[in-house]
């Protein structure tokens, strides 16, 4: 079937298997930073960001983002540098193996955007669904408010811009 | 993975073109509506997809008389994010919208989704206490309570509309889950509503549900509450009679004997809230 959307701000037309997952769909794109950790919603390590909100990509059917607009990891960083995220994650210690770590910042990326100053409470709350089994979560935690207060010095981006580094 | 059987996918602009592709195939086609259950557990003879993304059910309306409209693909994250929804009936979808998965899974599964698969639920216990309606459609509209619905034996339908109705004046619920995790599935959840006029219940809705089942009501304890006062005399009087009239499995995770227990904890939990709840408080 043929498939129309937006990935990392460009446009996108494709063929795809009707039973095909989003995340099969991604990563034959190229976009690996869509891990493939456990394929059932558990792990986290797939999440995109699909209209702005993160979603496992693993539990999505390809032809459900017909029209959307869906963002990686591979997204996130500009001809700038780094997104304050992807920054404050280095800083702090909170990569270890990486294999988490996209899904954790697409998972961060959709908190920072509705909530610019989360408490450690809601951080935990926004990774719920994002497992990492080397950093016991803790720097990952410090890292996102690292970035939120990074995010809330810098510039203000443009309504409805892509996420980016701004 | 792949779910490797699928050959055709289809995205219909209506709700009647939907049901008209489920007619297709005897029993091959499936409605999709967030994905999130269906990718892991595709019946194997299921081998056309109708996404219902482009029918018009996504959308939360407030009815005049104080009831809601859930448009069955709304996502839990919209549920979630409207006022309406999540300060009906002192707050109870709120509080258990806020506990369903974590927020990957609650910006896509969708309300409709999640009644028609019926399993492993925090949401159905908190329909039922709140005596939703569904609207169905099979070549033609009609209304169905939630139990009736949960009870099965319906043909082929499209689930449009979760129907809230309107707040009783004097009510008031709560939802609680106990898990092992946050993230986990519940071993025993629960959810009360009782409606109160001049400090004595009229009517209550006690459910109880666990793991591996969607939640049921408990008429006994609906009779032991209904005519008397919300007291912590009555709270005991119902967490016994809780224990007593469920009949809760044990497997792997929690015995039998330990459910049965957790049942009557969940009960309490929900009525001593509830009771916080009500005009006045306070039990």
């Amino acid at each position: 079937m043929r498939l129309s959307f937006t990935l990392n701000g460009g446009s996108v037309e494709t063929d795809v298997a009707p039973g095909a997952t989003l995340m099969e769909l991604l990563r034959g794109l190229g976009a690996v930073s869509v891990k493939d950790g456990c394929a059932r919603g558990d792990c986290g390590s797939c999440a995109v960001l699909l209209d702005g909100r993160a979603v496992t990509a693993c539990l999505l059917f390809a032809g459900q983002v017909e029209g959307l607009r869906i963002t990686t990891a591979e997204g996130l960083a500009d001809e700038v540098g780094l997104h304050p995220l992807q920054q404050a994650l280095l800083e702090a210690g909170g990569v270890q193996c990486g294999f988490c770590t996209p899904g954790i910042l697409m998972a961060a990326a959709d908190l920072l955007e509705r909530e610019p100053e989360p408490t450690e409470a809601q951080v935990r709350v926004g990774l719920a669904g994002n497992l990492c089994r080397c950093t016991g979560y803790v720097k990952i935690v410090e890292a996102v408010q690292d970035a939120a207060a990074m995010m809330a010095s810098a510039t203000p981006v443009a309504e409805g811009e892509e996420v980016g580094h701004g | 993975m792949s779910v490797t059987q699928i050959q055709q996918y289809d995205r219909p602009s209506s709700v009647d073109a939907a049901w008209q592709l489920l007619q297709q195939g005897d029993g091959a086609a499936q409605l999709l509506g967030g994905g999130t259950d269906l990718v892991v557990r595709c019946p194997p003879e299921v081998t056309a997809l109708v996404d219902l993304s482009d029918a018009g059910l996504r959308y939360v309306e407030s009815t005049t008389d104080g009831g809601l409209r859930l448009g069955a693909m709304s996502t839990f994250t919209d549920l979630l994010e409207h006022p309406a929804v999540v300060t009906h009936t002192t707050g109870v979808l709120g509080e258990m919208l806020a506990q369903v998965g974590s927020v990957l899974h609650r910006n896509s599964a969708t309300i409709g989704g999640h009644v028609v698969r019926s399993r492993l639920s925090d949401v159905l216990p908190v329909l039922l206490a709140l005596d939703v309606t569904l609207l169905l459609y099979d070549g033609t509209e009609r209304e169905l309570g939630i139990g009736e619905y949960l009870d099965g034996g319906l043909g082929p339908h499209v689930v449009v509309e979760i129907r809230i109705p309107p707040r009783v004046e004097g009510s008031a619920a709560a939802f609680t889950r106990f898990a092992r995790t946050a993230f986990d599935h519940a071993l025993v959840n629960g959810c009360c509503r009782v409606d109160v006029r001049d400090g004595v219940i009229t009517a209550a809705r006690v459910v109880v549900g666990e793991s591996s089942a969607v939640g049921r009501r408990v008429p006994p304890v609906e009779e032991v509450l209904v005519g008397a006062s919300l007291t912590p005399e009555t709270i005991d009087t119902a967490v016994a009679a809780t224990r007593r009239a469920v009949d809760l499995h044990g497997d792997w995770i929690a015995s039998a004997e330990y459910r049965q227990h957790l049942a009557g904890v969940v009960t309490e939990r929900c009525l001593r809230t509830v009771a916080e709840r009500l005009p006045g408080g306070g039990a």
